[in-house]
């Protein structure tokens, strides 16, 4: 069980970076304003850090970034949806857990809280901070 | 008068009446709580041990005011100031009830506050668009808030309790502040008051620091909302803080910045950056040793209890229902704004808790490896945990206020009854006080604890007759050590320096010795030890007093104490017993729990203490004793090592008079300045004075002794025995003298600052291995105002020795009290007038 949580992990982190990519790329490509400049350039100095230090945690970073960048600035999917869906993630934690797939129930856990992140994100760009 | 104390009487009657919702709210409150504590203590009189072990100051150490701390080994920079008006001003406070009793009102008080400012928090973000439907509905929310997973770590900290009570306290407070729509300068007075009252949290820095955590974040999701009268309220805010927090601030900068090669610098600390797993801080858990244990017991004997099944699905469901709240659309603006608040205090606080490790840890790892002072987070379950509580039940809380606007009573009560369920279960550890160590586990005793009679006979002993001298402690302690007691004790601390106050020094090893004390006291303990110690080495430490801890538990010290009867023996060759405290008979030791699984260590146990007192106190030959401060006859260069020592003790008898130098640079330097000349070779290693001046000196405080030195004509040795430290500074007397005080505070003031150039002190170096000695000559320039022409020939000199530094610990005390008292007097002010105004209010309507 172990192994295959282990497999699922791997192959969902390696979507999750080859997804990441992608949406850089795209986001490079199809806006160039002024305010994405310092994140592309903090964006580039976190890769290359993290590429020697942590591989595990640029591909969440970039994960993170890339959904931030899909959902408020593409604005393709609303924060609600953003926000319900990384409950709906949370969900099943407990169950895994039980069934001794600690490691799968921990990449779920850190999935819905970037996705928590994300919405968070989100809402706040739509204005929650408005009076 | 009568009939406004007969309005008055009315009005609060009908007020509680009208409000008995909330009466009823608050009797269960206050019930839970009692029965909570009458748990929390089982049979123990009072609940000590471990880190906590500072309890048993209560009522007995006194507020202590100086950056000099000589209740230390040897004397050491305090790092206790941020306490001061914690426990030794209770115990100085409310000295008239027993220490046991006040615990238990200290505890309770706490919870308490923690309570009121979770339900003002709670009412000041959502209550105006959407008033709780009832006030039982903070109930689950509390008792989830109190007693969840994490806080069954400290049950009874009192730097937590203190902490978990000003986190939602200061954060309403600020918040108020932020959205008030006029300068209310009586927000403003309640901040100052409570964070003087509070200040004992900064004892724990970086816990104290993450208070600012969520104001921060508040402030940075309404910086749309920010406006000139804003940021002016905010930096008056921020000075205020600074203000009255400036003298314990001061003290912790003073006293970090002494630790040249600290324990960070050299990378010697215990690191759980990267312990836990998201999933279970998730809900409330993560503490490096959850699951850990130590010799016959888990640390937390109830961590299996979490992995219920059924016990994962309740606790989830509570995060999952929090969540489910955080996450809901609102149409109401502010709603939104402020669960948006919340909701970013959750996932900030996460991302701490979650501290080096994945998704984002690396952010965290180049911070704490980046910048020294972010190492205070080494632990952050144990520092940010709070703060994601806080912000679930507040969402917990939301949660449940909408349970109530559901429609369906059927479903409704189910779900209520369903939460009660799920509340009841996470907190059933902590709030049945499985937290509290109970059980006998070798070196960790119960925290329960009773005092045993013969510690308080030697307590009152020694308020008669140890004041002002300074105690050694045999066996050698270790940290973490356990006593034998019926109601057994460990502790982090050596018990003795709880019972030995009034200006007794307990000489122990302790974590703040620097290598050169912790040199002189390891060979005393090896000597010991190994039977071959000389009396003349507690000549050399100026002790006055030896203490014997028969009841101290030599067994789970890996061999580094002796058996007390064999110490006992060895002490009882080469000094004379002063007093005894307790005896351990058969009946006695049969109330001793003594539970070692190896039947060998367990029999060893009574045989040994049997017969034996439970403490024996020894008394040091007064002539043998150097006093405080002395001028030396003969300077014996030896060399700084356990072999140098030991030899030197062999061959050698150390006098009163007598000043030990272990480094041959110093030595030159100490001849130099002596000689005027470059110094020849001792003869045998010993440089002798022909006829040292005599001194007279008068302690002020710990940080300030008046000295006066008779007819000195040529250069001389002045030998101060408190640890060695540069700030101790000779200066012209001020003592008694405001004038005096203010002239020598801008002396201070303006070198620190490199205004003036004020003359060299005279050298100052490190004596006997631990303390200070200066090359006095009353012929330099330094002492031409400081001396006058002697009777019998030379100069009579007169001076103070003090520690610098306390000046301005005391000019920031004057200026926090003067903040405080006018913070106290303004709202005493509005206070008194509005109730005036009330009154009058009253008595027109009838009443």
């Amino acid at each position: 069980m172990i192994l295959i949580s282990l497999v699922l992990v791997v192959i969902c982190l390696a979507s999750v970076f080859e997804l990441s990519f992608d949406f850089f790329v795209l986001r490079k490509v199809s806006n160039r304003s002024r305010a994405a400049l310092p994140t592309f350039l903090l964006y580039g100095l976190m890769a290359v850090y993290l590429v020697i230090i942590q591989p595990l945690s640029l591909s969440l970073v970039l994960l993170f970034f890339s959904l931030y960048y899909f959902f408020i600035i593409l604005k393709r999917v609303s924060p609600n949806v953003v926000l319900n869906f990384s409950l709906f993630i949370l969900l099943p934690t407990p169950i895994l857990f039980l069934a001794h797939l600690q490691l799968l129930s921990e990449a779920l856990s850190i999935a819905s809280f970037c996705l928590l992140s994300v919405g968070f994100l989100a809402r706040l760009a739509q204005g929650g901070n408005h009076d | 008068m009568l009939i406004n104390l007969k309005a008055a009487f009315k009005y609060v009657l009908r007020a509680i009446l009208v409000n008995k919702e909330w009466l009823i709210f608050w009797l269960i409150i206050a019930l839970l709580g009692i029965w909570h504590i009458c748990l929390l203590f089982g049979q123990g009189d009072i609940l000590a041990g471990g880190d906590n072990y500072s309890y048993l100051f209560l009522g007995r150490r006194y507020p202590y005011p100086y950056l000099w701390d000589n209740y230390y080994s040897f004397g050491t920079r305090n790092f206790a100031l941020p306490d001061l008006l914690g426990l030794p001003l209770y115990s100085y406070l409310v000295g008239f009830i027993s220490a046991g009793l006040f615990q238990r009102i200290l505890i309770f008080s706490l919870q308490l506050i923690k309570y009121v400012f979770f339900i003002k928090l709670a009412s000041l973000l959502f209550n105006k668009e959407r008033p709780s439907k009832h006030p039982l509905v903070f109930l689950l929310p509390c008792l989830l808030l109190s007693f969840n997973a994490f806080a069954s770590l400290n049950p009874f900290t009192y730097t937590q309790l203190m902490y978990d009570a000003y986190l939602p306290l200061s954060l309403y407070y600020f918040i108020k502040l932020y959205e008030s729509k006029k300068n209310d300068f009586s927000l403003l007075a309640k901040i100052v008051i409570f964070a003087v009252i509070f200040s004992p949290i900064n004892s724990n820095p970086a816990l104290s620091l993450t208070v600012y955590v969520p104001q921060a974040i508040y402030f940075l999701l309404n910086l749309k909302n920010l406006s000139a009268t804003r940021v002016a309220r905010l930096v008056t805010y921020g000075l205020a803080v600074l203000v009255s927090n400036l003298w314990w601030i001061f003290s912790m900068f003073f006293y970090f910045s002494s630790l040249s090669n600290d324990a960070f610098a050299q990378g010697k600390y215990f690191l759980a950056t990267q312990v836990g797993s998201l999933f279970q801080n998730f809900r409330f858990i993560g503490q490096w040793g959850w699951y850990a244990g130590h010799f016959l017991h888990l640390y937390y004997p109830y961590s299996q209890y979490y992995d219920n099944p059924a016990i994962l699905i309740t606790t989830y469901s509570i995060v999952f229902a929090a969540l489910y709240e955080a996450t809901k659309h609102e149409e109401e603006l502010p709603i939104l704004r402020n669960k948006l608040f919340l909701l970013g205090l959750t996932l900030v606080s996460l991302l701490l808790v979650n501290g080096a490790r994945p998704p984002l840890g690396f952010f965290y790892q180049v911070v704490f490896n980046g910048f020294s002072l972010f190492k205070i987070f080494r632990e952050p379950f144990t520092k940010f945990s709070e703060l994601y509580v806080l912000s679930l039940s507040l969402f917990f809380y939301l949660f449940l206020n909408r349970v109530l606007r559901w429609r369906s009573r059927g479903v409704k009560l189910l779900a209520i009854a369903f939460f009660i369920f799920a509340v009841g279960t996470s907190i059933k550890p902590d709030f049945l006080g499985e937290g509290v160590i109970s059980y006998w586990n070798g070196s960790v005793r119960t925290v329960r604890v009773r005092l045993p009679g013969y510690w308080l006979s030697l307590e009152e002993y020694a308020k008669r007759n140890l004041a002002g001298t300074r105690v050694l402690d045999t066996p050698r302690f270790f940290y973490g050590g356990a006593w034998n007691w019926p109601q057994g004790f460990s502790s982090a601390d050596d018990v003795a320096a709880s019972f030995l106050n009034d200006n007794v020094n307990v000489i122990r090893p302790t974590v703040t010795l620097n290598s050169d004390e912790s040199l002189i006291l390891d060979n005393f303990y090896m000597y010991l030890k190994n039977g071959l110690l000389e009396r003349n080495y507690l000549s050399l430490m100026g002790i006055d007093y030896v203490l014997q801890e028969n009841d101290f538990d030599w067994r789970y010290t890996g061999g580094g104490s002796s058996s007390p009867r064999k110490t006992t023996e060895i002490l009882d060759k080469f000094l004379i017993r002063e007093a005894t405290f307790g005896k351990f008979d058969e009946s006695y030791l049969a109330k001793i729990p003594n539970e070692d699984p190896s039947s060998l260590v367990r029999n060893s146990l009574y045989p040994e203490l049997l017969g034996l007192p439970a403490l024996v106190l020894y008394k040091v030959p007064k002539e043998t004793v150097p006093p405080k401060l002395y001028t030396a006859r003969r300077i014996i260069a030896t060399d700084g090592s356990s072999v140098g020592l030991g030899n030197f003790f062999t061959a050698n008898s150390f006098q009163p008079g007598d000043a030990l130098v272990f480094d041959d640079t110093v030595l030159s330097k100490v001849l130099t300045a002596l000689t005027g000349r470059k110094p020849s070779p001792l003869t045998s290693n010993i440089y002798s004075f022909s006829d040292p001046p005599e001194i007279v000196f008068r302690e002020i405080n710990p940080t300030e002794y008046v000295v006066q030195v008779k007819s000195a004509s040529a250069p001389f040795l002045l030998l101060f025995q408190e640890s060695f430290d540069g700030n101790w500074e000779i200066s012209p007397n001020f003592a008694n003298s405001l004038g005096g005080w203010l002239a020598q505070v801008a002396a201070d003031f303006q070198r620190d600052f490199g205004i003036t150039h004020v003359s060299d002190q005279p050298y100052h170096f490190e004596s006997n291995g631990f303390s200070n000695g200066w090359v006095i000559n009353p012929n330099s320039t330094f002492f031409s105002k400081l001396r006058v022409a002697g009777i019998s020939g030379g100069y009579d000199l007169s001076f103070v020795l003090h520690f610098r530094g306390q000046l301005y610990l005391e000019l920031l005390f004057g200026l926090t009290g003067l903040v405080f008292g006018l913070s106290v007097f303004y709202l005493s002010f509005i206070f008194v007038k509005s109730l005036s105004k009330r009154l009058a209010d009253l008595i027109s309507v009838g009443y």
